[in-house]
């Protein structure tokens, strides 16, 4: 993403906004707000095509940066802290929501006879599969998708694949081992796939 | 080599994780199974079908509405007064 992700010291400037803003100065908050909300909206937008979820989550995620900016530290740029924010609370509004439960990953599993071999046939998409998903009612059939994963599994997938986090920074947002990350988004890749077949198989 | 042990070990093998040995052992089944060869290309094709379908190149800044701003530092404001 083009957002600065790069973990380098904030400018100057960004640092001198910081520190007015940790002052509660009423200018500065407003410079921040205006300043970041552009990119944090976009990050947004990824999770919610409406306008007031995505809205919701950029407000509750600025609630967050303020809450916790006494303890931002100068050695990673506001960007990628404000990109975390950002990510957790999609996360969480995303958690809010019904979901699958956990348990229910199983059905979504390929599964194999006693010899190890594909029960079913495996069939091909089509060739045009990603021309498709220019077409917004395909964009919005895979987020669909996404959001009908169990909770624990679509938060890796998110992280990993659409925010292109590495394991270690998935692992250290959601409170898990490394392991369970690969594990999680081995299973939700698996699911996913599972879930966009009818749609994208082959004709 | 089965197709069970091919589906578990796809992401070692797509994050070349897997010895020398082992990726040889992997590509002579998937050369020799069909359904595998094409779970793998559906695998990876649902990947990539994820991540261009939520993220769009041309949106990467969206600017704020003024009534968003607004009430993001009204609601600042009712838990950290100034």
């Amino acid at each position: 993403m083009t957002m600065l992700t790069t973990p380098s010291a904030p400018s100057s400037s960004e640092q001198d906004l910081i520190e007015r803003v940790q002052r509660n100065d009423p200018a500065a908050c407003e410079r921040f707000v205006r300043c970041y909300s552009g990119r944090m909206l976009a990050v947004a937008g990824r999770y919610f095509p409406c306008e007031s979820d995505r809205d919701d989550a950029v407000q509750d995620a600025f609630l967050s940066a303020f809450r916790s900016i006494g303890a931002f530290r100068a050695d990673s740029g506001v960007s990628t802290w404000l990109h975390r924010i950002t990510i957790n609370a999609c996360l969480m509004k995303l958690r809010a929501r019904k979901s699958r439960p956990e348990s229910s990953i199983r059905e979504l599993l390929p599964s194999f006879d006693h010899a190890g071999h594909h029960t079913h046939p495996v069939a091909s998409w089509g060739g045009d599969a990603f021309d498709r998903v220019a077409t917004e009612e395909t964009r919005a059939h895979v987020r669909r998708c996404i959001e009908d994963l169990p909770n624990t599994y679509r938060s890796v997938l998110l992280l990993r694949d659409i925010e292109e986090l590495d394991t270690h920074e998935t692992a250290r947002l959601l409170g898990i081992s490394a392991t369970a990350v690969k594990t999680r988004l081995h299973r939700a890749r698996q699911a996913l796939r599972t879930l966009l077949e009818p749609h994208f198989v082959g004709t | 080599m089965t197709c069970r042990r091919i589906a578990r070990f796809l992401d070692a093998y797509l994050d070349h994780e897997l010895s020398d040995r082992q990726r040889m052992v992997f590509e002579r089944h998937i050369r020799q199974c069909p359904d595998c060869a094409r779970y793998i290309q559906t695998y990876r094709q649902s990947i990539r079908v994820a991540r261009q379908a939520l993220r769009n190149p041309e949106v990467e800044y969206i600017e704020a509405p003024e009534h968003l701003v607004k009430a993001i530092l009204a609601a600042k404001l009712a838990v950290m007064p100034e």
